[in-house]
């Protein structure tokens, strides 16, 4: 009776314990590689021209003029 | 799924390097953003809030077409005078731009602004006229609800007299609407017309003009960046005019300090370097508390008080009763909190005021104003830039409604109700003066030094006293009858107090009639199954004209799009109504009117060639269309033009705009600033309230406007003043023609203004301020207790007034209420105040979905302490009663926010009525997507001394569980 | 090159709510659906802080690195967006996100998820840039127009700022000079490294 209520016990106590073991180090995973439809934005942003109309336009709008 | 290992061991995003951790603590425990962001609520990241009717498909995508034109309008929400540039597609209106190179706001908007273009839907707009018929809305034509209510209205007028008829206007017209509207009551003929004005900053107006001459905001939101302290009593423009503290925001980064009084803790107060919580209705105890340290410490400007403030000696007598302990006992505020905040003020100047609804709400709220005004005064903080009494007032165009006199007490530009202005503006108006007496009753309610005064020269009921107009004993009514039809031309009735005798009132009528672009919570609280109208007018999107912001701006919008559904310009339902009760002829004598709407810029004309006394006379369609198409030239500190096509003028010409359109003056932007000449927006106090009194000179002393040609204090201009100083013949022979016999305020020429301003002087005299107001029921301002208070050891050293038998035609109760203990079953106090995705009575928008979805319940704010003694948890529904028997059923909010002892609730929720949802009484497609209790339901008995002023600040209220 | 960014002023945020009717102004987001909210801690007790949070467009997009179907993108200057056709609305983003930006409108009864949606920094979807299909599905794309996040542009008190982050860095730190205060650039640190 003894060893079974050990046994019980152990086994609780397991199952008790393994939400508890702490992974110390974090998997970090890449992103896939999207299949999707080309947005056309994709080519247009990053070129000079865009940015620099949306910086001036920050610049316009979002400061304290 | 791939999953492609990035690399093993570290964890890059946890970074601690010294630069932005400090801000970790704050950032980013994703499990109390979800708990703070109510994601979690529902366990799942569903948003499963579906309205009945909504998720509406992209409509603008199919509208996506066709040419986009950019329309200039100005938000239609608060007082700030935001600019939109609204962009229509195919009379279709697809986007909202930020207007950026707007002076007030460069391009930023609060919620409402930035749902503005739901407008362009309207989906829960009233849509066609409706009549009530044996319980039912019928739709029916506007012929015949014109014919109709006309037809009604001429009835009562046999029987009982014209001001049988009351006529509501509206801080939503523009500015040539509202004054169209003063009109037609006049040539209706009574002065049974007010509009929301009377319960928002009737006692502002009537304080801060007793004071120094003008009731309106003295600066600007924009000199707010010129402040090195700012005080705000008794508002929360973080919620109610959030554009603002960006100003506010811009001088506070530049070192200036921020002082909020209030009894909660506001989203502005959150924001504010010193933080004092008073209990509701000690206005004047604090002011006076802070100007014992004032006067203590010697921060006062003794020099300025000598040469421009008449009575502040009497003020530091009521102030040295205002010790750190009394002050204490009656506001909670302890000495050193009290030192803090007059300290701020007093070594930081200038510094501005601002207040709001908190201070003005009261019974006692012209004290509270007037002591606002003498705390500046004290402080020297008048007529500078950065200082000022910054009164920021509530809706769009309740600036423009009050000037333009929609006010049961003065016709237009606060002339009056005197036989001499019922002749100005029967010149104005090109009418005879004889007719418009005739259109009055006949007869008398009241007497004046022994002899009957006619109606035309007796004050109007207010607003706030509608109700008992119609319900009290004609016995006690100083009017030939009752009210018997009402007119609800663009008000919330949710916005005024005493929910069941409202509701009462409704029912007695003969006829109720509502002119809204919403059915409003008129349409569904009264129970009357005949006898009423709803009349859809448009929004300001779908017309156009002009409308002043709080800074006295005068900005004009354009018309967006056509009207939506059924529904007309408010301009055009006055032309039709006109026609049918018989007076468009006199009425549009000088008005074009096409297709039965009246031609606005001829409107604007006609308002330039009558509005001296506080100059409204410059601002003519052309010059404020051209401050509309350069926006971007005004500097948005100054507000004044540098170069392009209106250099030199003031953003909107902020009135005083001296003189006829000619003369170019640029506006006001800081009334009684003597450091600029006239006539280039500078000015004096106003000689308003004679030239002495008990052998005291009441002009200033050693103080003038820059460049003016009397060193010294004179009176107000006339033709007399101007012959005796010789310079009658700067006149020119016209001018002199049009002058003789007039003064600075009744010359249609404008030749005493320019002449006087040509010598460097202000046309209405340079005087000093009042600190003592002689003509009100309290000279000084003392403190009353609230008629409803439930500190009763108070009650015998601060009583309220004795109750009056006639004012404004009714009587007034104070004492008799006050008399009676409530404090014992009522322990609570009740106050109320705004939020920031709402406005006004919210039947707009809680109609717009954008707004709709971000609050969706009516909520009481109930102290931790409070909740736990009445047995009440956080999110549970409560009953909140008022000791007059009202009582609303809301949700529990437990918070910090107010002190124990305080119940706050948000007045703009509606459509609930003491625990019954009315949602199917609304014309269908029509109803809020969000409705609730109005908080005004619980709002009890109580009315300013000086202008009937509604107290909705503190009441008392007891909380159970529901 | 130019690195899109948001930030938001927890000084000057005063949880007006413009940047969420702006959003939904703009891009037509139904009832239910919010890309962008405001979160208030200590509310209404002294400390009282808000925050304007959306999809901050993270480098490294931990939502992106979750997606079984791979439907995320990033523009050269830093915009995360997905294709709509590509999602299947199993809600792994919502979980992986530090932020809580992605968002799924109910599709129908019982809760079954619709296809995940987000902020999109105003740049719209694969479709063709401003296109009705684009509107649609993704709302509006003011980038490929020239124009800023509305969020940003419309904010009350200018605390909320989106576009160019080195100039966004230039404005707040002209700010901070101003205050002699520390930085409070929430969320920077975790979105981008």
């Amino acid at each position: 009776m003894r060893q079974i209520i050990a046994c019980g016990l152990m086994v609780i106590g397991s199952v008790m314990l393994s939400g508890c073991l702490d992974e110390p180090t974090v998997e970090l995973h890449e992103p896939g590689e999207y299949k999707g439809a080309t947005d056309p934005l994709v080519q247009l942003s990053g070129t000079s021209e865009f940015n620099s109309r949306l910086q001036d336009r920050l610049l316009q709008i979002q400061t304290d003029r | 799924m791939k999953l492609i290992k990035k690399q093993s061991g570290a964890v890059p995003a946890q970074k601690v390097d010294g630069k932005q951790s400090a801000f970790r603590g704050l950032a980013l425990d994703r499990r109390a953003f979800l708990r703070n962001s109510g994601l979690a609520a529902g366990g799942a990241a569903i948003g499963s809030v579906l309205a009945p009717t909504m998720v509406r498909k992209a409509s603008a995508a199919t509208q996506r077409e066709g040419e986009i034109t950019t329309v200039r309008t100005v938000c239609t929400h608060c007082s700030v005078g935001c600019g939109v540039y609204a962009e229509v597609q195919n009379g279709v209106w697809t986007g909202q731009e930020p207007a950026f190179d707007h002076p007030f706001n460069l391009g930023s908007h609060c919620a409402k602004g930035a749902a503005l273009r739901e407008h362009g839907h309207g989906e829960r707009r009233l849509k066609y006229p409706m009549k009530m018929v044996d319980g039912k809305w019928t739709k029916i034509s506007w012929d015949q609800a014109i014919d109709e209510v006309g037809s009604e209205m001429l009835k009562i007028r046999q029987e009982s007299g014209p001001d049988s008829v009351y006529w509501l206007g509206s801080a939503k017209h523009n500015n040539e609407q509202a004054y169209l509207f003063r009109k037609f009551a006049a040539m209706w003929g009574t002065n049974n017309v007010d509009h929301q004005a009377r319960i928002c900053h009737s006692t502002t107006v009537a304080g801060v003009a007793n004071t120094w001459g003008y009731g309106a905001m003295t600066n600007s939101y924009n000199d707010i960046h010129n402040s090195k302290a700012i005080m705000i009593i008794g508002g929360n423009p973080a919620e109610a005019h959030p554009v603002s503290l960006q100003h506010v925001f811009r001088a506070k980064e530049k070192g200036a300090k921020l002082i909020v009084i209030d009894p909660r803790f506001t989203r502005t107060a959150a924001h504010a370097d010193h933080f004092v919580r008073i209990r509701p209705g000690t206005d004047v105890p604090i002011v006076w508390g802070m100007m014992w340290h004032i006067f203590e410490n010697g921060w006062d400007d003794k020099a300025f008080i000598q040469q421009r403030v008449y009575g502040m000696d009497e003020i530091r007598a009521e102030v040295a009763k205002w010790t750190p302990d009394e002050v204490e006992r009656v506001t909670g505020v302890d000495e050193e909190t009290c030192r803090v905040a007059a300290q701020m003020m007093g070594e930081n100047k200038p510094g501005t005021f601002i207040w709001c609804m908190g201070g003005t709400q009261h019974t006692i709220g012209n004290n509270n104003t007037r002591a606002y005004c003498n705390f500046q005064l004290a402080l020297g903080n008048m007529g500078v830039s950065g200082g000022g009494t910054n009164i920021f007032r509530g809706h769009d165009n309740v600036q423009g409604a009050t000037d333009l006199g929609v006010l049961s007490h003065t016709l237009p530009g606060y002339y009056g109700l005197s036989d001499g202005a019922w002749k100005h503006w029967s010149t104005v108006w090109d009418v005879d003066y004889e007719w418009v007496a005739d259109q009055f009753d006949s007869g008398s309610y009241e007497e004046a030094g022994g002899k009957p005064v006619s109606p035309m020269n007796t004050k109007g009921v207010p607003v706030s006293r509608w109700i008992d107009a119609v319900l009290e004993d004609k016995a006690n009514f100083a009017q030939k009858d009752n009210v018997r039809a009402m007119v609800f031309w663009g008000h919330a009735p949710n916005s005024q107090t005493r929910g069941p005798e409202m509701k009462q009132a409704m029912e007695k009528l003969d006829l109720l009639v509502v002119v809204d672009p919403y059915p409003t919570v008129t349409a569904v609280m009264q129970d009357r199954t005949d006898g009423v109208y709803l009349l859809p007018a448009t929004t300001q999107f779908e017309t156009y004209g002009s409308v002043t912001a709080s800074n006295r701006s005068i900005q004009w919008r354009d018309r967006v799009i056509e009207p939506l559904f059924d529904s007309l310009p408010d301009h055009t339902i006055m032309f039709k109504m006109a026609s049918k009760l018989g007076f468009a002829e006199q009425m549009f004598k000088n008005i074009k009117v096409v297709d039965d709407e009246p031609l606005i810029e001829d409107v604007t004309r006609e308002i330039n060639q009558g509005m001296w006394t506080i100059g409204y006379t410059g601002q003519s369609p052309e010059r404020l269309k051209a401050h509309q198409q350069n926006w971007h030239t005004f500097d948005t500190t100054t507000l004044a033009a540098e170069g392009g096509a209106v250099s030199g003028d003031y953003y909107g010409m902020p009135w005083p705009c001296w003189g006829t359109a000619d003369m170019k003056h640029p506006g006001t932007p800081n009334l009684y600033d003597t450091s600029k000449p006239v006539a280039a927006g500078g000015l004096t106090f106003r000689a308003r309230f004679g030239v002495e009194r008990d052998g005291v000179s009441l002009l200033a002393e050693g103080s003038y406007s820059k460049g003016s040609e009397i060193e010294d204090g004179y009176p107000e201009f006339s033709a007399d003043v101007l012959k005796s100083l010789g310079w009658w013949n700067d006149l020119t022979p016209e001018e002199q023609q049009a002058a003789e016999g007039k003064n600075w305020k009744t010359d249609l020429s404008g030749g005493i203004q320019r002449v006087a301003i040509e010598h460097g002087c202000a046309p209405f005299g340079n005087a000093k301020a009042r600190s003592v107001v002689w003509t009100f029921p309290d000279p000084v301002p003392i403190h009353r207790e609230p008629l409803y208070t439930s500190r009763r050891d108070l009650v015998e050293q601060y009583p309220t007034y004795e109750d009056r038998k006639s004012f404004y035609r009714l009587p007034v109760r104070y004492e008799s209420i006050q008399a009676k203990d409530y404090s014992t079953d009522f322990p609570l106090v009740h106050t109320s105040g705004r939020l920031v995705e709402y406005e006004g009575g919210g039947d707009e928008t809680r109609s717009n979905p954008w707004l709709a979805e971000l609050q969706q319940d009516m909520f009481a704010e109930i102290n931790p302490a409070d909740a736990n003694d009445a047995g009440i948890r956080d999110g549970q529904m409560v009953w909140v009663e008022s000791p007059e028997g009202s009582r609303i059923k809301v949700k529990a909010m437990v918070t910090r926010r107010v002190a124990a002892g305080v119940v706050f609730t948000p007045f703009h929720f509606g459509g609930h009525f003491e625990g019954k949802d009315l949602r199917s009484k609304y014309p269908e497609g029509s109803d809020p997507y969000v409705l609730g209790e109005a908080a005004n339901t619980a709002f009890t008995y109580g009315y300013d001394s000086v202008t009937q002023m509604q107290e909705t600040k503190c009441s008392l209220c007891k909380v159970y569980a529901a | 090159m130019a690195r899109m960014k948001f930030l938001c002023d927890a000084e000057r945020c005063i949880e007006c709510n413009a940047c969420v009717t702006a959003c939904k102004n703009e891009n037509e987001v139904p009832w239910g659906v919010n890309r962008r909210r405001v979160v208030t801690i200590n509310d209404g007790e002294p400390g009282e802080k808000s925050i304007s949070v959306a999809c901050m467009h993270c480098t490294d997009a931990p939502c992106a690195a979750v997606c079984p179907v791979d439907c995320f993108y990033t523009t050269d200057d830093g915009v995360v967006l997905h294709d709509k056709d590509q999602c299947i609305g199993c809600g792994y983003c919502f979980y992986a996100c530090p932020f809580g930006a992605p968002q799924y409108p109910q599709a129908s009864a019982f809760g079954v998820r619709g296809k995940m949606d987000k902020c999109t920094f105003c740049a719209g979807g694969p479709e063709a840039d401003g296109s009705p299909e684009e509107y649609e599905k993704y709302g509006a794309n003011r980038l490929s127009e020239g124009k800023l996040p509305l969020c940003a542009e419309m904010c009350s008190t200018k605390a909320l700022l989106g576009g160019d982050g080195d100039i966004l860095a230039d404005i707040y730190r002209e700010r901070v000079l101003l205050r002699g205060g520390r930085p409070q650039t929430w969320g920077w640190d975790t979105a981008y490294s």
